[in-house]
């Protein structure tokens, strides 16, 4: 397990947290931690449309996030920096505590740029799978823009009382 | 207006008790006005609002307020959440304004203040061809024109998304909004929401693939904070679109719950 992989385990203290995953700028992989199912080759679609999805917000400035609400499932993104933290849930996850795992898994990942880079493509809980999509070239373009654009401390979406 | 010959309107010197209740509904009063078969002129204050309604053999027959007679008035009355309903000596009109039946009123009433209780946004411009339609409990949205492969299942809209009473009007805080047909067409719009509109149709459209590839089912909206932007995207129960933004402070959650989401 490389050592973002590793930071992403943190997510999984909050309740309905099922897993999450890492995306570059431009939605490769660079690193997760997901069930087994969620095999590597979905993210060669799904990596670019949430990066694009992002893009069409227009966040030059400051922090994004998306809070995707489906029937029975909740799927957060979080730009950090360059890259963008996406995390699983079941729909009734406890909004604050996650966006306060989120705030700290975000800051790990933007103080340890050069650790992203020598643990991309690694996957933490699914040893037989393989992160193909993350490729050298992505991996550098996501550090060299790391840090740009920081994270939101405060509120994201669908907040839980 | 004329005394009507047989009315006991304001008669309180009649036989009969008063009463003084206190949480009885403006409904049933006029319930019990009519299953009474009473012809009296009630006078009924909320607040600033001053209103007149006329029983006559258990049927309403005649309203008025500072601004309206006949069935409008009556049914702005109906409206009404408070105030006092008291008998008084008003004079009667030279003929009856209202032929709809007192269950008729209520019920019209009823319908009417449901309906305003489900308004989510309000959207002053509609465009010549677009229809407004009430925003409903959000309908989960699929990708129902991409190829078969990639088929997404449609599921009803929550079961339980009551109509949230006494709550801020929803919607405050919304600076823009824009409705959209399933095709894409704008039915609708809030402010200047050309930009917008384009995003509610995409960003609806990319959410739907990303949960189907995850397997996350269908999808029911898209929440983003960007820029100091919140958007809210979500699909109605007839298929139309709808994009809403507001400022990254203002809080959405009681439009959330009204949806149900």
């Amino acid at each position: 397990m490389n050592a973002l992989a590793k930071t992403l385990t943190g997510l999984r203290d909050v309740d309905e947290v099922q897993g999450s995953f890492l995306l570059s700028a431009d939605g490769t992989l660079l690193a997760r931690d997901l069930p087994a199912v969620f095999h590597a080759e979905l993210f060669a679609d799904v990596g670019p449309r949430l990066a694009r999805l992002l893009d069409s917000f227009d966040a030059r400035n400051g922090a994004s996030t998306i809070a995707m609400r489906f029937t029975d499932h909740k799927l957060h993104v979080r730009s950090v920096g360059a890259k963008l933290l996406c995390v699983l849930s079941g729909a009734a996850v406890n909004g604050p505590a996650l966006r306060m795992a989120m705030n700290l898994v975000a800051r790990h990942i933007e103080s340890e740029p050069a650790q992203t880079d020598a643990g991309a493509g690694t996957l933490s809980r699914d040893p037989s799978t393989s992160t193909s999509s993350a490729g050298p070239s992505s991996t550098s373009r996501a550090s060299t823009s790391s840090g740009s654009r920081g994270f939101e401390p405060s509120a994201g979406p669908w907040e839980t009382r | 207006m004329k005394d009507h010959p047989g009315s006991s309107a304001g008669s309180t010197n009649e036989e009969g008790f008063s009463a003084n209740l206190t949480g009885a509904s403006l409904p049933d009063l006029v319930q019990m006005e009519c299953l009474g078969n009473s012809t009296v002129v009630v006078r009924v204050v909320s607040g600033d609002d001053e209103g007149y309604l006329y029983f006559h053999a258990g049927q309403i027959v005649h309203a008025m307020t500072q601004s309206a007679l006949g069935e409008t008035a009556a049914l702005e009355i109906l409206d009404w959440n408070r105030g006092s309903f008291e008998p008084c000596r008003a004079g009667w009109p030279s003929e009856f304004t209202i032929t709809k039946p007192w269950q008729a009123l209520v019920m019209s009433a009823a319908a009417a203040r449901d309906e305003a209780r489900r308004k989510v946004v309000d959207f002053p411009r509609e465009r010549a061809n677009g229809t407004a339609t009430t925003p409903r409990p959000p309908k989960p949205i699929t990708s129902s024109s991409r190829p078969p492969a990639h088929r997404s299942s449609l599921s009803p809209p929550p079961a339980s998304t009551p109509p949230q009473s006494g709550m801020a009007p929803s919607g405050a805080g919304i600076e823009r909004a824009v409705r959209l047909g399933a095709d894409g067409r704008v039915v609708s719009t809030r402010g200047d929401a050309d930009e917008l509109a384009a995003m509610t149709a995409y960003a609806l459209r990319v959410s739907a693939l990303v949960g189907d590839e995850l397997g996350m089912g269908d999808l029911r909206a898209v929440e983003s904070i960007s820029g100091g932007v919140r958007r809210l995207f979500y699909a109605e129960p007839d298929g139309k679109l709808v994009g809403l933004e507001a400022r990254a402070e203002v809080d959405l959650g009681a439009l959330r719950e009204k949806l149900g989401l």
